[in-house]
């Protein structure tokens, strides 16, 4: 692995550059709202600093609302246009590990099965992933306890680590090299690495790990006392799938204007009541104790189970969204520790 | 322990020994310092489990019209809640009979967000509460030791119920009155000085970022439906693609919805993950209510709220005047 040295005033001069190649994706601030990953402007400000921006950057990947065809017509006479799987190239900027390890499991779930989803395939292979070493963990935080870490370059073709007045940028792929063929780049010394591994081993320490994961799959139980005692709180929301870098059902929609109209798919949650209700009004899935059961065993068993690897990057947002305080990993601790 | 929590407890274990209730509905410790999270005590040996702290920000009474069939269940209420237990009585939502209120005077709830040290993160923070009921934070840059007034949440600082308006039981000294004198209705004020277009181009710009997960909803303790028209497919009014217009017609209905019913607990807002400050809304036909009908929500289990009544000698009876 090599590494470049980017200077932090280079930075803008950078992305400007990008700009003129790719589409930009960046954490960007908009007034007084959250930052959140957003295409950049070529006078736009990346904000790099700071915690994880509190929406990761899925959406770039699963779009919460998107068409996949049209149709037109009435009776027999309907016409109908499939969406075309076109993307331009694109860079997304500040992806912090977890998000970016929450990436490739998207891709178990949209690319690993034996049809690859065009729509998402398409949009996957045009783009590139410069990553940003978590230096502060939020509070929710709990990568280290499902084998990420907050310098972790799994599915990154570059990694950023500040180091004050620079950044310290591991190349990580073929990629991510052609990215940092920009004359702002500099040769990065023994000693910026050294301080870059520094940083990695701050970072870690803030955040030991809570629990063993891997021992949690074989744990997962059908009928326990844990899901019902969380869940009894529950209120149903879909904040924590809906802000979750990995959850990625969805459901599909026919909207009709006249004689034409749209379908899409949109985001959905097995937290939602309607999410399993049937046509009849059959719910298999009929309190939240079936809901939370289904969440948590999806990511920590039947993944594993079907791709060898959990649905869950431990970016902790759902820990910090939950409006009452269901914190998965007090679950996942229970699970393990047998508590049912 | 503070004095209000043993006896919180012991007012639970008094009532569940005596039968007189099944269930008491009230905070338990939380996952990590600066939060509590709802819990449901059946047995006088787990009263121990029941906290009380300036993190006790749910609003329980969202669980009331849930628990129908569990027989009479007690809430640990601060002044919001009761004023939100008030509402669901009022609608026929609970029987009055089977609630027990074990009332707590409050002094305000903390906004965690103005706990974080310098970093921004609340990662790994520890809190205790002092005898003088100030808060101690240690975090990695040391220690501070603040009142709960300077940290309060926004909604407790204009709060002039923090007594609550009814209780079976009421625990702990009448609360001092909030810093308070705080206008409520500066944020209506506020948002009605700029030109329509920009209060347009406000909203739009908060509801662009809505990911219609519906915590707002889900927490609030009058979106009781069984059906919301938000999740009506048949028809489908609103659609389930988050478009600034649908995003907007969802806020907007679910505002005119809560108009003379919403106590202003600011759930809805704290618990949004985009940050949305929904209770602008709120607050806006709050005021309106209040000017118009001269009503305020909440407070009177007899009263009758004034959009969920119809008289006949209307001085706009369906329709306009004239």
């Amino acid at each position: 692995m090599s590494a470049v040295i980017l200077r932090k005033s280079d930075l803008p001069a950078w992305a400007r550059r990008l700009l003129a190649s790719y589409r930009v994706v960046a954490p960007v601030g908009e007034g007084e709202g959250p930052v959140r990953y957003q295409p950049l402007a070529s006078d736009g400000a990346v904000v790099l600093d700071g915690l994880r921006p509190l929406r990761a950057p899925k959406e770039h990947f699963i779009p919460q609302v998107e068409p996949l065809l049209t149709f037109q017509g009435s009776g027999k006479a309907v016409t109908i246009e499939p969406m075309a799987a076109m993307e331009s190239a694109t860079v997304i900027l500040g992806v912090r590990p977890c998000d970016a390890r929450a990436v490739t499991r998207l891709d178990d779930v949209f690319l690993g099965r034996k049809e690859a989803d065009s729509l998402y395939e398409a949009r996957r292979k045009a783009t590139l992933l410069v990553g940003l070493a978590c230096a502060t963990p939020s509070w929710g935080c709990f990568c280290t306890s499902v084998g990420g870490s907050p310098a972790g370059t799994e599915g990154l073709d570059l990694l950023l680590t500040d180091l004050g007045d620079r950044y310290h940028v591991a190349v990580l792929s073929g990629a991510g090299r052609e990215l940092t063929a920009d004359p702002v780049f500099g040769s990065a010394t023994d000693a910026d690495a050294a301080a870059a591994e520094e940083r990695h081993a701050a970072a870690a320490a803030r955040m030991p790990a809570l629990f063993d994961a891997e021992a949690v799959a074989g744990k997962v139980e059908w009928e326990a006392p844990v899901w019902m005692r969380h869940a009894r709180r529950c209120l149903a929301c879909g904040a924590c799938s809906f802000l979750c870098p990995t959850c990625h059902c969805f459901d599909i929609q026919d909207e009709v204007t006249g004689e034409g109209g749209v379908r899409f798919r949109c985001w959905d949650t097995c937290q939602f009541g309607e999410f399993t209700r049937m046509g009849a009004g059959h719910n298999p899935r009929p309190t939240q104790t079936e809901r939370l059961r289904q969440r948590v065993s999806h990511k920590f068993k039947y993944l594993v189970e079907e791709f060898g690897r959990m649905g869950c990057t431990g970016c902790g947002r759902c820990v910090e969204a939950c409006p009452v305080n269901i914190d998965i990993r007090s679950v996942l601790r229970e699970i393990e520790g047998g508590e049912r | 322990m503070s004095n209000m929590e043993t006896a919180m407890r012991e007012t639970a274990a008094r009532l569940l020994t005596e039968g007189r209730v099944a269930l008491v509905l009230g905070y338990e410790a939380g996952s990590v310092p600066f939060k509590t999270a709802p819990t449901f005590v059946e047995r006088a040996e787990d009263v121990g489990r029941l906290v009380w702290s300036p993190f006790c920000t749910n609003n329980l009474a969202v669980y009331l019209p849930k628990l129908k069939g569990v027989g009479r269940v007690a809430i640990v209420a601060k002044g919001c809640d009761a004023r939100s237990a008030v509402t669901l009585i009022q609608e026929h939502q609970i029987p009055r009979e089977q609630v027990v209120i074990i009332g707590l005077h409050c002094s305000g709830m903390v906004d965690v967000d103005r706990l974080a040290p310098i970093d921004g993160s609340l990662a790994g923070i520890f809190i205790s509460m002092e005898a003088d009921g100030r808060l101690t934070v240690a975090s990695g840059d040391g220690r501070r030791t603040l009142a709960v007034g300077e940290v309060l949440q926004e909604r407790c600082r204009v709060c002039a119920y923090n007594t609550p308006a009814i209780a079976d039981e009421i625990l702990g000294d009448p609360a001092s009155p909030m810093p308070a004198s705080a206008d409520p209705f500066a944020v209506v004020a506020e948002m009605e000085r700029l030109p329509a277009a920009e209060r347009q181009a406000f909203w739009r710009t908060q509801v662009e970022r809505c990911l219609r997960c519906y915590a707002c909803r889900e927490a609030c303790p009058a979106c009781y439906c069984r059906t919301c028209f938000a999740d009506k497919a048949a028809p489908r009014w609103l659609s389930k693609a988050n478009t600034v217009d649908e995003n907007w017609m969802f806020h907007a209905v679910r505002a005119f919805h809560l108009a003379g019913r919403c106590v202003e607990c600011g759930e809805c807002e704290r618990v949004c993950p985009m940050d949305i400050p929904i209770s602008k809304l709120n607050r806006l036909l709050d005021r309106d209510v209040r000017e118009r009908f001269g009503y305020v929500a909440g407070l009177d289990p007899e009263g009758v709220p004034p959009l969920g009544t119809f008289r006949p000698d209307d001085p706009d009876p369906g329709g306009h005047e004239g």
